[in-house]
């Protein structure tokens, strides 16, 4: 059993402005072998968050247990030595000056309990296998490839079962083809082995396709936690819906049924916070809108000039232009669309979420896309 | 690739003559004609040489194995961890460097002497003692004097590798379970090995030709050395050539051997790699609870090693001669400070040192990083001799360089014979090697693919090494730059000879007031030294600061 | 890069030309040759008046206009020389130029710039050791100084190659707070008694102290001089430089202090500190001017040595040094008994240095 719990975590910087504070007030619960990602844009705290449960920072305040016993707090402070984890690093920190086996080896050779040599070799090969890295054992670390490198961290990380996986961001530095491959193998990892993980990422499409549950953090908070569909789909928060995943924000006013906008009213479900009059966000997102060369006969129908069909391959990307609004949507690749073609959009109901509008904006929605560091 | 090609030339014209003269001057004796080998006979056959020799190589062993020591722990917790007060204290640190060797000798004679230190004295009323508990003169007293002396180049050094360390090298070590020591020796030193060979190798041949301590501290307790044959060689009538070039050799093949040996320690580059570019924040280490025995460390080394010589400086600044007895208080004055202000010269050797140590220490700098990346970078057949050729000079004499300096540039077509630009080329050619031994430690922590990426981008060689090199060697070359620059501040033995009437430098301003006699102006002029030295590396601290890798 | 090599070229040349410049080669510096004597004989022209330098000389200086000086003297010390030489009505216009560096560094500077073909300099004033080494490499042009023709016969040579300007005095400093007047020195070998065991100290290269004492005291008797050696050895503490071991010596190092400068001990003495000098015995070296050969300024070098020799003597007693001129030194600066040493002892240093660094290396 591996419980990781985190109670009021608070931890501050002090810089050269003064003080800033990183995380404030962080709870969070990771169940016994469930996938648990921190995401957020950098700054959010999520790092920070994760070193002090490594024990690589001291918080000022909170409590960190894993299964009961008090990693940091209550006035206890337990190095990140004493700790049985195991963590990757964004940059993979291979120890260059040592082969494979020696960096996969040195764990389990510093620790309190050393075993022999030939169960160390036993356990290296077997950590080695898990992440396909058999064979390579006596080349020098600095000669792998990014990805075999990132693999080597992750045997490393493995090798001595420790009960809590720390990752942080480690596919980050790969390439979009080996972070498709690595993501399912890790995935597939995680579960077969059933560590309690805690993962750090910007990726929101990381988050989505990894993890059990996904906390979105935002200037050292919290601000949702669920399931990823929960996530995704039932978004708190503008910078919550507007951080996982694309979607166009239609301001507006909630109304009996939905929300006054678009010179209309889109019909939708409104969360119980949200009362009539109440400033309020439609987030739709780009794969739910559908562009029609005609009016179709259906609710929250929009007409609009379509600006940009680009073609991704596997869809058209379109923004339409309907009011003062740019809407994005999806459609199949092989509809014959013009620019400045003028279309109608559909926003499905059940496909259209209400937030309440607490103000926060993304940035343009030409830099939305990798804005982060 | 034009650059590179320059500076290797560069490098051949400034060490081809000196060393040839060294060579071949060794070879000739007065009143024989041509070419004989009857110097080397004569030194290496005499069995007294090899007592000098057996002396000076434990001195320089001690001597480095101190100055590594305290370097290198400074430097550690300067830079990596949280100790308070740190960046107060790298400016400190420097001090010593600046301080001309005789002065801090003199300092640590007035302060550990037997018969008249003033440690002594209060040790010995404190405690009640009845024979003084420090003697600096004699082996022992000359390794920590000339040790101390050194350190802080070994800081620099050191620092300028460790601020270069991805340092979740060594959190992955701890998160493995690796407690802070053993992840020190089995992490973090061995990927200083390159800054770390590359500082015992300038110690030792430091050690080797070191002459002021051994001069002042090692006489008195007969215990001669290396130099001070030398020394005496080139003091007779006429200057035996011969023989200090006989000894001089023997000292270049000592570098040599050493270069060789630090070729071979860093031969795997990529062992080395620290600096991988797959973007990390340099973060500092938290040492909890032993923050404050570092800060007790870090404030013992500097109390011990600059305040203490620095407050015998200010007293003697003050006196008109030195006597250690509380009467002396009331014969503090301010006359030395007049009498430097008075020096005809004092003004211009400011303006000319300043100039001076500018101008070497970024052509230094400039040049061996181009020479280093020749080295360390390409597959170059005679890079190596690049190599050992740039470290030479540290074994030849200043006189020597100085008089092959006079021979070559007197008759040269452009008027520079008797300006600061042959001051500029004799100092260049003094501290290629310690320019070239850090920017070699530094770029071996550079992998070579953050270049092929620039190079794949379509960067040619020039935009490359300044955008992608410097920059990220940026903490290096700020530490080489700031040694050159100080030590050339004190250089002597070159300038002694290469000065004229419009270039004269404030080593040699000290210098002519030491022999004068007026000693205690010296020290009046080192208070002023050290004063201006804290202020501007300061203000160097500042601007590199805002280069280079930022702090998280 | 052509020009580069020829003098690289030149460079190594020049080495071997320096190794054999040395030794006695068969171009000898002594005035044998006609231009040397014409020189002479023109200096011993009828001039207006005694100590004093014919109007041709000076009509020819006025011409040449400056002259540059290479001397040894301290940085303050050449700098109020050459201000009061141009301030002075005997340098009829002449304008100077002074480089300074100490002696040794002076000479290897000079001889290396002349055998490189350039002679930059006009006068060398320097220690009578290291002159000796510029005579020997035919470098010095002799003449005979007008204002010099007093001078005793000790104090110059008689074919007017060297000619005494200052005088460097050698004692026994001691510390009057260790040491009672009637208990100090009284001479060299003083020291070499029980009583100063552990409290004497002694220059580590001082051998030109040896040389005056050996040549001129025990009349070349070597053995006796390497007996002197052994004991003082035996006795004293070497120490580095003449100026740090005077500083010892009042900060209470040592009680005495074997081939102290008397004249620096008197600047100190004068501060008030407590040291003073024997004047019973001494070794004097003898530091002066020589006229470079082929200098561009010859004549304006003349009336430098010249006003150097007369007038220029009071300046050098006025910065607490000791001036050759008969009558011009502070007489407490002078030993009673004194021991020259200079350009004439110079073919004997080889010898007393042997003696002397065979005793230290033990």
């Amino acid at each position: 059993m591996a419980v990781l719990t985190v109670e009021s975590l608070r931890k501050t910087y002090t810089t050269d402005r003064g003080g800033v504070l990183a995380v404030e007030d962080v709870s969070f619960t990771v169940e016994d072998g469930r996938f648990y990602t921190l995401l957020g844009p950098s700054g959010c705290g999520k790092t920070t968050t994760l070193r002090s449960i490594a024990g690589l920072e001291r918080p000022e305040g909170g409590v960190i247990r894993l299964d009961g016993a008090v990693l940091s707090g209550e006035g206890r402070f337990v190095p990140p030595y004493e700790r049985d984890l195991g963590m990757v690093f964004q940059s993979y920190a291979i120890w260059p000056h040592m082969s494979v086996f020696e960096n996969v080896a040195f764990p389990l050779r510093v620790g309190k309990v050393r075993p022999s040599s030939g169960e160390v070799k036993r356990l290296v090969e077997e950590a080695l296998a898990l992440v396909g890295l058999e064979g390579l054992e006596d080349r020098p670390a600095p000669q792998l490839s990014g990805g075999q490198q990132q693999r080597l961290a992750l045997a490393r990380a493995l090798v001595r079962s420790p009960k809590l996986l720390l990752l942080d961001e480690p596919l980050s530095n790969l390439d979009a083809k080996l972070r498709e491959r690595m993501r399912i193998e890790l995935r597939e990892l995680q579960r077969r082995l059933r560590i309690t993980t805690v993962y750090v990422t910007h990726d929101q499409g990381e988050a989505l396709f990894l993890s059990h549950r996904v906390a979105v953090m935002h200037a050292g908070r919290i601000v949702q936690e669920a399931a990823p569909r929960d996530i995704y789909a039932q978004p708190s928060s503008p910078f919550v819906a507007d951080f996982v995943g694309l979607g166009t924000f239609l301001e507006g006013e909630a109304t009996v049924g939905g929300v006054r906008t678009l010179g209309s009213v889109v019909r939708c479900a409104l969360p119980p916070e949200l009362a009539p009059g109440a400033p309020a966000l439609i987030v739709v997102r780009p794969e739910s809108v559908r562009v029609h060369p005609v009016a179709p006969d259906v609710p929250n129908v929009f007409a609009g000039q379509l600006r940009v069909a680009a073609f991704l391959g596997d869809h058209l990307d379109c923004l339409v232009q309907v009011g003062g609004v740019l809407v994005r949507a999806r459609a199949h690749p092989g509809m014959d669309l013009r620019r400045e073609q003028q279309v109608w959009v559909e926003l499905p109901p059940q496909e259209c979420v209400a937030v309440r509008d607490d103000g926060w904006r993304p940035r343009a929605l030409t830099d939305r896309i990798g804005d982060e560091d | 690739m034009v650059v590179p090609a320059l500076a290797a030339l560069l490098l051949i014209l400034l060490t081809a003559l000196p060393l040839g003269m060294l060579a071949i001057g060794s070879l000739q004796t007065e009143g024989t004609q041509g070419l004989t080998l009857a110097n080397y006979l004569g030194v290496y056959g005499d069995p007294r040489t090899y007592r000098l020799l057996q002396n000076s190589f434990l001195y320089a062993l001690g001597t480095s194995a101190v100055a590594i020591l305290l370097g290198t722990s400074l430097a550690y917790i300067v830079e990596r961890t949280n100790v308070p007060m740190r960046r107060a204290v790298f400016a400190v640190t420097l001090v010593p460097l600046i301080v001309p060797g005789i002065v801090s000798t003199i300092a640590w004679i007035y302060l550990a002497s037997g018969k008249i230190g003033v440690l002594n004295k209060l040790f010995m009323a404190l405690f009640g003692l009845q024979t003084p508990p420090f003697d600096v003169y004699g082996m022992l007293g000359m390794i920590w004097t000339e040790g101390l002396h050194l350190s802080p180049l070994v800081f620099l050094v050191m620092v300028g590798s460790m601020r270069a360390m991805d340092p979740s090298l060594e959190e992955a070590a701890v998160t493995s379970g690796a407690r802070p020591l053993r992840t020190l020796r089995m992490i973090t030193l061995p990927m200083l090995v390159p800054a770390l060979a590359a500082s015992m190798l300038i110690m030792f041949v430091r050690g080797l030709e070191s002459f002021e301590v051994p001069a002042l501290l090692g006489i008195p307790a007969r215990i001669p050395v290396f130099t001070s044959e030398i020394y005496l060689a080139l003091r007779q009538y006429p200057q035996d050539y011969g023989v200090a070039g006989a000894l001089g050799m023997g000292l270049l093949l000592v570098s040599a051997v050493g270069v060789w040996t630090y070729g071979r320690l860093t031969r795997r580059a990529e062992r080395f790699a620290t600096i991988t570019g797959k973007g990390y924040r340099p973060r500092r280490i938290d040492l909890g609870k032993w923050r404050w025995v570092a800060l007790t460390f870090m404030v013992a080394y500097v109390l011990v090693v600059v305040v203490l010589p620095f407050l015998v400086l200010l007293f003697v600044s003050l006196l008109p001669f030195y006597i250690p007895s509380f009467d002396m208080l009331q014969r503090l004055t301010l006359k030395n400070y007049v009498t430097v202000l008075e020096h005809p010269d004092t003004l211009l050797a400011a303006r000319n040192s300043l100039i001076l140590a500018i101008a070497s220490a970024s052509i230094t700098m400039a040049l061996t990083a181009v020479i280093a990346w020749i080295v360390i970078r390409t597959r170059l057949p005679g890079r190596r001799f690049l190599d050992l050729l740039a470290f030479l000079p540290i074994g030849i004499p200043g006189l020597v360089l100085a008089v092959a300096i006079v021979f070559e540039l007197v008759n040269f077509p452009i008027p520079i014979y008797g300006t600061l630009a042959i001051l500029v080329i004799a100092y260049v050619t003094r501290y290629l090697p310690y320019g070239m031994r850090t920017n070699s430690a530094a770029m071996l922590q550079l992998h070579r693919e953050l270049e092929e990426a620039a190079a794949a981008a379509g960067a040619s060689w020039w935009i490359t090494f300044r955008r992608i090199v410097v920059p990220l060697l940026w903490p290096s070359l700020v530490a080489g730059w700031i040694y050159v620059f100080v030590v050339s501040v004190r250089e002597l033995s070159s300038s002694v000879l290469l000065v004229s009437p419009q270039s004269v430098v404030i080593s040699f301003v000290i210098f002519d007031l030491q022999v004068s006699g007026q000693s205690t102006a010296v020290a009046a002029l080192s208070v002023v030294l050290v004063v201006a030295l804290v202020v501007i590396v300061g203000l160097t601290q500042g601007v590199s600061r805002r280069v280079g890798v930022r702090e998280g | 890069m052509g020009k580069q090599r020829i003098s690289t070229l030149l460079g190594i040349l020049g080495l071997v030309a320096m190794a054999c410049g040395g030794a006695p080669t068969a171009a000898s510096p002594t005035p044998t040759t006609p231009a040397a004597t014409s020189a002479a004989a023109a200096s011993v022209a009828p001039t207006a008046k005694p100590g004093e330098l014919d109007d041709a000389t000076i009509a020819k200086a006025k011409v040449e206009g400056e002259i540059v000086l290479y001397t040894s003297l301290s940085s303050s010390d050449a700098k109020k020389v050459g201000d009061a030489f141009a301030a002075s009505a005997k340098s009829y216009g002449v304008k100077i130029t002074v480089n300074r560096k100490s002696s040794e560094s002076l000479v290897t500077q000079f001889m290396t710039e002349v055998k490189a073909g350039k002679v930059l300099a006009d006068v060398l004033e320097t220690g009578g050791l290291d002159l000796f080494q510029a005579i020997k490499a035919g470098y010095i042009e002799p003449w005979k100084v007008p204002a010099a023709a007093d001078f005793p016969a000790d104090l110059k040579d008689a074919n007017g190659m060297w000619h005494a300007a200052r005088l460097g005095v050698e004692t026994i400093s001691y510390n009057t707070s260790a040491v009672k007047d009637a208990d100090a020195p009284k001479t060299f070998e003083d020291a070499t008694d029980a009583k100063w065991k552990g409290k004497c100290l002694i220059e580590a290269t001082d051998i030109e102290v040896l040389l005056g004492i050996g040549e001129r005291k025990y009349k070349g008797d070597s053995a006796k001089a390497q007996d002197l050696v052994t004991k003082l050895m035996a006795n004293c503490t070497p120490s580095n430089g003449h100026t740090e071991t005077l500083d010892k010596l009042i900060a209470g190092e040592g009680a005495i202090f074997w081939g102290g400068h008397a004249h620096s001990t008197e600047q100190k003495r004068n501060d008030k500190a407590p040291v003073d000098y024997m004047q019973a015995e001494g070794v004097v070296t003898i530091d002066g001017p020589g006229l470079v050969k082929g200098a561009a300024h010859p004549n304006a070098a003349r009336v430098f040595i010249n006003w150097y020799l007369s007038d220029g003597q009071k300046v050098l007693a006025d910065l607490f040094r000791v001036p050759a001129k008969p009558g011009a030194a502070n007489p407490r600066l002078l030993p009673k008994t004194i021991y020259y040493t200079g350009p004439t002892l110079a073919e004997k240093f080889a010898t007393y240095q042997e003696i002397w660094t065979k005793t230290v290396k033990k």
